[in-house]
């Protein structure tokens, strides 16, 4: 049983790993609301620069993914190409 | 003399706290430095048994908060170590609440003037009893062993120490595991070192030695100084003195502790 659980057995470890990297993600508060809205305005500034963008309506927000990661996704309203005069 | 002091902390609770305060102050004790442990785990009492000091308590801390006694009256000095290692212990019949933070503070500053290393020994949590015994530490030793739970409340707590200005040296992974760890079934120290954000000061070999050594009443480092867990101890002391300090390398025969150090290299 147990050179058969050596060889095949579950690598425990990397769901630890897995697990404690997202937790500690959370508990640190790394996207905390004052960065999230900092971020937002950042990048948004970068895609203003080749875009027509709905600023108003863009969204910043984080879920977690099925398994277990932290998913940072960005929704920004499209106008139409950035006017060239 | 301008001591420091050095909490020793955790979050969770029965990682090993105690054990290394007393082993690794003893250990620099041993070295020449003159220490004093102070059982900061107030209501329950811990530091004085594994010391094997029990009997010769007098005084506690509470006696000198409470003006009863100068703080150099109330330590017990260990006759192992006579010139160098002093414990001063905690009292049973008050709760950690009932320290001010302020005495607390004038007890920890007056052993500086008496002491080159104070060690406190934190009580587990993140409440009252760990707040006056990490606040006016000038530097902290966390302690985790290879655990969910554990490493997550290391992380909690090394954020807390910034608050309070302390300067962490780093983490010690207690109860390692070798077996399990080389089957991919424990996190191996570097795992840990890749999650948190501070350095490594050391690795403590899982060993029911340390159980006789408590049985006896004798700091594992005296009782048993040639053990792997020994070294460990002994590595550590000497990474508090100089952070450079790197472990000469045994003979690759030896095993156990040494290769340890293999695994954090990643030749395991
Ligand atoms: N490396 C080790 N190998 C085996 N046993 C150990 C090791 N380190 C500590 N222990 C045992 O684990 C138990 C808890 O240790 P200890 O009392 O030092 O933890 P603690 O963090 O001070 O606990 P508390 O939070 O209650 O104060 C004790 O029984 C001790 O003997
Ligand atoms: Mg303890």
């Amino acid at each position: 049983m147990s050179w058969f659980s050596d060889l095949f057995g579950k690598r425990t470890k990397n769901d630890a790993k897995q697990r404690l990297e997202v937790m500690l993600i959370h508990d640190r508060g790394i996207f905390d609301n004052a960065d999230l809205e900092q971020m937002e305005k950042e990048i948004l500034a970068v895609v203003k620069r080749y875009a027509d963008i709905e600023t108003g309506a863009a969204e910043i927000c984080t879920d977690k993914l099925d398994n277990g990661r932290l998913l940072l996704s960005i929704r920004v309203p499209v106008r139409g190409q950035k006017s060239r005069r | 003399m301008a001591g420091q002091c050095i909490v020793v902390t955790s979050g969770k609770g029965g990682v090993g706290k105690t054990t290394i305060t007393a082993n690794v102050g003893y250990a620099l004790a041993s070295l020449g430095k003159k220490v004093l442990l102070i059982d900061g785990d107030i209501g329950l009492k811990n530091l004085d048994s594994v010391l094997g000091l029990e009997r010769r308590v007098v005084y506690d801390l509470f006696d000198v908060i409470s003006n009863r006694v100068e703080l150099e009256d109330a330590l017990v000095k260990d006759k192992r170590l006579p010139d160098n290692l002093f414990l001063l212990a905690a009292s049973q019949s008050h709760f950690k609440e009932d320290v001010p933070e302020e005495k607390f503070s004038e007890v920890v500053e007056e052993a500086k003037k008496l002491f080159e290393y104070v060690f406190v020994d934190s009580p587990a949590g993140i409440e009252h009893g760990f707040r006056i015994s990490s606040r006016f530490a000038d530097r902290a030793v966390v302690v985790t062993v290879p655990e969910v739970p554990s490493i997550r409340d290391v992380d909690r707590v090394v954020g807390l120490l910034e608050n309070y200005r302390v300067s962490v040296d780093g983490v010690v992974v207690n109860r390692l595991n070798q077996a399990l760890v080389r089957q991919g079934n424990m996190l191996s120290p570097q795992d840990i070192l890749d999650l948190l954000e501070i350095p490594l000061l050391g690795v403590v070999p899982e060993d029911t030695l340390i159980v006789q050594a408590v049985n006896q009443g004798d700091p594992l480092v005296y009782k048993y100084p040639s053990s792997a867990v020994a070294r460990a101890y002994m590595n550590i002391a000497h990474k508090l003195l100089d952070p450079e300090y790197v472990p000469q390398q045994e003979s690759r025969k030896s095993k156990g502790f040494w290769s340890l150090f293999g695994f954090l290299r990643g030749e395991g």
